[in-house]
């Protein structure tokens, strides 16, 4: 345990804890002849103890007075639910607007709404609905920026996703990297049974070899559960194909690659578009059919204030002398004078 | 009015008398109430000066530069940013609200809008602990513009926050005195500082490969020596100038202020006097980075951003109450507080008459 001081120079009031050595805080009663007072060892013996208390106690109180703190330490933080990695698309596309299609395939707009405001909206009311678990947050354009890790303070959560709304998006954007650095976010932590990586993107994209194999040596290690919630644009090309080209064609489009890539990587998978409201409380419910182990998140606690055990032993510590004096005896009575 | 008889008069003053006079036990129990309730600590609201900071951290290339130090060893600015922030941080007094926010290209990208510092300790320590030039998105590094950038987020979202720019001032491609980022809302409507990292001296920048290695340093050839300005077009030579009526006259002052170094924009220093020239076009303060405890309380020490009702600590003020009734207990303590702070002001005086006396 380390031990800090808020205020070290205060220390220097420490030999004040010598003050009981000196005197005594008991009034003194003249008698006129302390020969006559019988002598009284146990008396003696408890004012020595008295004393030595209350050096103890001085000494306890001005530590408090300099500020004991006990210093920065990592704790384990055990709770129950789920851990989600989101991986949010902060890309320049996402400032395009937000596109459905409706019955006949014509594609309209949502009120003026753009890909990044509705994926605020929805991430907004997903971290809402999950407010037991821990949620850790990455951006990606070009590269992926890691914004938060899994906490449950999701004040701290919903603050970073309206500050996504700030300004224009970045530059380009590249899924693979975003997927291998979310998925570090679960290295050397217990397995839980509830990891969810939730990727938040308004593409598709295509992989090469070497970061496929890393996706999927990942995804597996950590046996997570993958969740693409997919924002489409006016004229994306959506991810239900209707379509009976061959594969080969439709992997040429970066939607359709990932959605199968994604799908055939072997551990539980589902996309869900962003438009429909349905499929997003089905996606929040999905995770909660997940199974269900502690999960234990360390977490840097910040210096804490031991003042309540300073200032508490010097209580402790000097009431017997407030108790005693309490009980003295300030003027000779009748029966102690004879 | 005369309701009072005159006898009654002394008897009052004698039990005001009795009230400055606390005995020792009034003292010894005045002090073990207020261990009592130090030990509860008790949070009393107070009316305090809140800040509330946007810390935005340059992350451009420039910032691999290693030309500072942690604890004695050679460290990249970045290195040094992220460590003396977070030391920042930790002594950044609770209440204080801190957000985060990276800047690459010509664009600051928020992390998080300010949260309350000692609640969110772990988050902001984690996410600091993260912030590398790694995650850059654009390789040039336009700093008046990022500053710009940030400062309208704030303007249009939370004007009590303060920026604090990190960055070590070096533009690149490097700005023309005369074709200068203007900054176009109101100075002085969002508060904030400025913050250098980096020596004087210029140091060759790393170059960074995709996985993080080095591969050697930027060379003269790999950089854009002059501003696009001066270079005119694509096709003529070097010294052809574009030719600019409109343009008023920048005074050399400025110019040179901009500390652009043609030929030696390869190397990296801290740019200083440019920060120091944005920071007074801003009505910004300027700091250099140093540790992070110092950081802190220059940080406070500055303009705050509100007055609010923040729940205080009490327990010190509380124990050190303690202490005082403690001392009067132990020592004389059947003399008002006053004249007991007298008597132990003159003791050394008294002391050295008595022993004049003994002499005599």
């Amino acid at each position: 345990m380390n031990l800090i001081f808020d205020n070290p120079w205060l220390l220097l009031a420490l030999p004040l804890a010598l003050m009981p050595l000196l005197r005594t805080p008991i009034q003194s009663l003249p008698h006129p002849y302390l020969g006559l007072v019988p002598e009284d060892p146990l008396g003696r013996l408890l004012s020595s103890v008295l004393r030595i208390a209350a050096v103890i106690g001085i000494a306890s109180l001005v530590l408090g007075l300099a500020g004991l703190s006990r210093g920065e330490r990592v704790i384990e933080r055990v709770g129950t639910g789920a851990e989600i990695v989101i991986m949010l698309d902060r890309s320049r596309s996402m400032d395009q607007g937000f596109g459905r299609t409706v019955g006949t395939e014509q594609l309209l707009m949502t009120q003026g709404e753009t890909k990044n405001g509705a994926a605020r909206r929805v991430l907004t009311e997903f971290v809402k609905s999950r407010p037991n678990d821990a949620i850790g947050l990455l951006n990606f354009s070009t590269r992926p920026i890691h914004v938060l890790p899994l906490t449950n303070r999701h004040e701290v959560v919903q603050s970073a996703i309206d500050a996504a709304g700030l300004g224009r998006g970045l530059a380009e954007t590249d899924i693979g990297l975003a997927m291998i650095d979310g998925l570090h976010y679960f290295d050397e932590r217990p397995y839980t049974g509830s990891r969810v990586l939730m990727l938040v993107s308004d593409g598709g994209a295509q992989l090469d070899e070497l970061t496929q194999v890393k996706i999927i040596e990942g995804a597996r290690k950590h046996r997570i559960s993958l969740y693409w919630i997919y924002l489409r644009g006016r004229g994306s090309p959506g991810l239900k194909v209707e379509t009976t080209e061959d594969s080969g064609q439709r992997d040429a489009v970066p939607e359709y690659f990932l959605d199968r890539f994604f799908g055939e990587i072997g551990i539980p998978y589902r996309a869900y578009e962003a438009e429909d409201p349905q499929q997003l409380k089905a996606a929040i419910s999905d995770i909660d059919r997940l199974q269900r182990l502690p999960t234990r998140t360390p977490e840097v606690v910040p210096k804490q204030s031991l003042a309540a055990l300073t200032f508490g032993l010097a209580l402790f510590l000097l009431l017997p002398v407030v108790i005693v004096s309490a009980m003295q005896v300030t003027r000779w009575s009748r029966s102690a004078a004879h | 009015m005369s309701a009072v008889p005159p006898e009654v008069g002394p008897s009052r003053l004698q039990r005001v008398r009795q009230w400055l006079m606390p005995t020792r036990r009034a003292m010894l129990n005045t002090a073990a109430i207020l261990l009592l309730l130090a030990a509860i600590g008790p949070e009393v609201p107070l009316l305090r000066p809140v800040h509330s900071f946007l810390f935005v951290v340059d992350i451009s290339m420039s910032m691999h530069t290693r030309d500072m130090h942690i604890d004695g060893e050679p460290a990249s600015r970045a290195e040094a940013i992220r460590r003396s922030l977070t030391d920042a941080l930790r002594e950044l007094p609770c209440g204080t609200r801190a957000g985060l926010g990276i800047f690459a290209g010509y664009q600051t990208m928020v992390l998080y809008q300010p949260v309350e510092v000692c609640g969110h300790y772990n988050e902001l320590a984690s996410s600091v602990a993260k912030i590398s030039p790694k995650s850059i998105w654009a390789s040039d590094s336009e700093i008046a513009k990022g500053i710009y950038n940030a400062m309208g987020f704030l303007e249009e979202s939370d004007r009590e926050t303060q920026l604090v720019f990190i960055t070590d001032g070096h533009e690149a491609p490097p700005i023309s005195a005369r074709y200068r980022p203007q900054f176009r809302g109101t100075a002085g409507a969002v508060k904030g500082w400025l913050v250098g990292v980096g020596e004087s001296v210029p140091s060759p920048i790393p170059k960074i490969d995709d996985r993080g290695k080095q591969v050697g340093v930027w060379r003269e050839a790999e950089v854009q020596q002059a501003d696009p300005y001066a270079s005119g077009r694509s096709t003529s030579s070097g010294s052809e100038k574009m030719v600019d009526v409109g343009a008023g006259k920048i005074s050399a002052d400025v110019a040179a202020r901009l500390q652009t170094s043609p030929g030696r924009e390869h190397l990296s220093q801290l740019r200083e006097t440019y920060l120091k020239l944005l920071a007074e076009e801003l009505e910004f303060d300027y700091t250099r980075l140093g540790g992070g405890t110092v950081f802190a309380a220059k940080l406070v020490s500055g303009q705050a951003s509100a007055w609010r009702w923040v729940p205080t600590q009490t327990s010190q003020g509380l124990g050190a109450l303690a202490v005082l009734c403690l001392l009067f207990a132990y020592w004389r303590s059947n003399m008002n507080p006053v004249s007991w702070t007298l008597y132990w002001l003159s003791w050394p005086l008294r002391r050295w008459q008595s022993s004049r006396q003994a002499r005599g």
